[in-house]
């Protein structure tokens, strides 16, 4: 960024003074200048694939989900998680002791609450970050891609894990983890436990009597969002057994009257952010449009913790499980 | 004499274009409902089968407000395009519907909406934002003696702060963000009858009266001498007009967010279509606001179907590149 701007700024120097002035020696000058700039674009970059060349040595390479290799010289000690799902994954694999900083949302398991918080979840503090100390940083998906350049600037090893928003997402996303942490061992014993309880899910499933689902991501006079195609608690859905209603729809919004149309058996409601399941409920099914759904009639409006339903991490096995014996409980 | 026959068979056709649109955007939707039933649905009435519901509780109230909100904003924005002498005066630019944002964004904040914002929460606080900010319009009119300039300048510097003041209360409020964000780039999705029955009562009450100032709407605008000569009565006319608009764009910004050029545009197209007279002016706009906001929620609904875009990224898509032909079409035909 640097260089091209001062070239830039370089050559308007030229045009104008040359007009103004046009003698030999201001010629020179800006000669003199042109090539100074030069060398040290060419210095700046210089710099650059040196430290390239030489960290292509280090032993731990992990590439991240932006396609950019991690290079470590070593496991690392001192982790800060920039994600909730990474901080239960953390956990998880007994790392507990090696992560020195989290977001206001990393909650779970409790004791992740004891570690200092860099801050909310889509700005955390860089300069905290920085001065944790950590010589990892692991990032998830929220819009933190400023933060992430920061981050590295500041000099700290930054991996991004996003994977795709589907179980087999969380598998690799896991996977990763455990091996740029030097725990794959754990990890892998992590996946089989999953894979195992997963497998049982989808074994028991009456494929003749799938219910149809609806997830409320958000209603009432706000608009009607939920967990349409592209989310993760889609394909959980459909893992657990469910028939998502909102599978053809994209970013969250879907519209009433598909709701109306579809009839969904089961909905699935979360409580809204400040308030119980029960006062969410309320306004839910005494909305005159809601209120018609069999769903809401045959009272099958209900509610599952959100954050095991959302989160890409260990604890999506169980989200599967707690799904499909609701339904069955339901059908 | 011959133009007025001109305008007339132009009227019509605008008319039927509207019509047909309405019946257009009942039959088509996200939930495929074939056109002989969804003919039978409208004339057997509203009943409690699920086609019924979609037809009567979702789409026949969300095109009538659609309707009534585009007719109120289009007439508001030929409105204020007379009173502030300025082309580009909108219940937009003026500040009144980033007022209506605000309020929503700052009672989202102050956790007075709940989630899920219940029926009538979001309007409510939606309301007192852009009337509360309407007022502050209103008090400078009145102190800024007829100095337009000032009082669109006024309203230009209102809407950049509330704006900002918005943006700061939804990234302190991050969980409702994307919420608060779709709710201000507007949206019909919310419509019911209630809020129809609501729109236009005030469409009526508000816009009505303006028929019987559109004489001064046109000294107003087109000459200044009489306009300064008539003195104190101006300044009355632009009270009383300034307020039924501002309740009437209120009350659309609380129900349907902020749509944004429709204010603009509607009455640009029109001016070229029938001329700068008030009179025909106002019932051109009226349609014509209609149509094209009713065009634009239709367009919302089905382009991403079963999915929704907001109708204000519609009309601003739709709006700009036509207003850019207009001036530049314009500006060509006077130079010539």
């Amino acid at each position: 960024m640097i260089g091209p701007t001062e070239d830039r700024s370089g050559v308007q120097t030229h045009t104008q003074s040359s007009k103004l002035f046009g003698g030999e020696g201001m010629k020179n000058k800006i000669l003199l200048v042109l090539v100074t700039l030069l060398l040290m674009t060419t210095t700046l970059f210089g710099m650059g694939s040196n430290e390239n060349l030489s960290s292509l040595n280090k032993p731990i390479s992990v590439v991240d989900s932006r396609g950019v290799e991690i290079q470590l010289e070593a496991y690392p000690t001192k982790i800060v998680s920039l994600s909730p799902n990474i901080t239960e994954t953390l956990f998880a694999l007994g790392l507990a002791d090696k992560v020195v900083g989290r977001t206001d949302y990393c909650d779970w398991p409790l004791e992740a609450l004891e570690i200092e918080s860099m801050g909310d979840l889509f700005s955390p503090s860089i300069e905290k970050i920085v001065a944790s100390g950590a010589d990892l940083v692991i990032s998830g998906n929220f819009g933190q891609a400023l933060i992430l350049e920061a981050v590295e600037q500041g000099g700290v090893n930054i991996a991004l894990f996003d994977e795709d928003q589907s179980m087999e997402g969380t598998y690799t996303l896991i996977e990763k983890v455990g091996q740029i942490t030097g725990s794959s061992e754990k990890a892998t014993s992590l996946l089989n436990e999953m894979k195992q309880t997963v497998d049982k899910v989808v074994a028991s499933i009456d494929e003749k009597n799938r219910p149809t689902v609806y997830y409320v991501a958000g209603f009432g006079e706000w608009g009607d969002f939920s967990a349409t195609g592209d989310t993760y608690i889609n394909d959980i859905l459909n893992i657990a057994g469910g028939i998502n209603i909102a599978s053809d729809a994209l970013n969250w919004t879907f519209q009433q009257e598909l709701l109306i149309q579809s009839d969904p058996d089961i909905i699935i409601l979360p409580p809204n952010v400040g308030a119980t399941f029960e006062q969410t409920k309320n306004e839910f099914t005494s909305h005159p449009v809601y209120s018609n759904l069999s769903a809401v009639k045959n009272n099958k409006v209900v509610s599952i913790e959100e954050n095991i339903l959302e989160r890409q991490g260990p604890r999506s096995a169980k989200a599967v499980e707690q799904l499909a014996s609701l339904f069955k409980s339901l059908m | 004499m011959d133009n007025s026959r001109v305008h007339k068979g132009l009227f019509i056709l605008l008319l039927i274009l509207l019509i047909a649109t309405v019946v257009i955007a009942l039959t088509k939707g996200a939930a495929s409902i074939e056109l002989s039933i969804v003919v039978k649905t409208l004339i057997n009435g509203p009943a409690n089968d699920t086609t019924s519901r979609i037809i009567w509780q979702l789409r026949f109230p969300r095109v009538l407000t659609s309707v009534v909100a585009g007719a109120i904003l289009a007439v508001s924005g030929m409105v204020y395009q007379a009173l502030f002498r300025n082309p580009m005066a909108d219940p937009y630019v003026l500040g009144i519907s980033s007022g209506g944002a605000f309020g929503v964004s700052i009672a989202a904040y102050f956790g007075l909406l709940g989630a899920a914002g219940g029926i009538w929460k979001i309007p409510i606080a939606a309301f007192v934002g852009a009337f509360g900010s309407a007022t502050l319009i209103l008090l400078l009119a009145n102190r800024s003696r007829g100095n337009q300039t000032t009082l669109l300048l006024f309203g230009v510097a209102l809407n950049f702060l509330l704006s900002a003041l918005m943006t700061l209360f939804m990234f302190l409020n991050r969980s409702q963000l994307q919420s608060i964000l779709q709710w201000s780039m507007g949206s019909f999705a919310t419509a019911s009858w209630q809020k129809v029955a609501i729109i236009t009562s005030i469409a009526i009450f508000s816009l009505i009266p303006i028929l019987f100032f559109t004489r001064e709407l046109d000294i107003l605008l087109t000459d200044e001498s009489s306009a300064l000569s008539m003195g104190v009565e101006i300044n009355k006319v632009r009270t009383i007009l300034l307020l039924f608009t501002t309740l009437a764009t209120s009350v659309t910004v609380s129900f349907c967010g902020v749509i944004g050029f429709v204010g603009l545009m509607v009455p640009h197209i029109m001016r070229l279509i029938v001329g700068p007279r008030h009179k025909r002016l106002f019932i051109f706009s009226l349609v014509g606001g209609a149509l094209i906001t009713l065009l634009s929620d239709t367009i919302a609904r089905l382009i991403v179907a079963p999915s929704e875009l907001p109708v204000g990224i519609i009309t601003s898509i739709a709006g700009s590149p036509l207003f850019f032909f207009l001036v530049f079409n314009s500006r060509k035909r006077s130079s010539v």
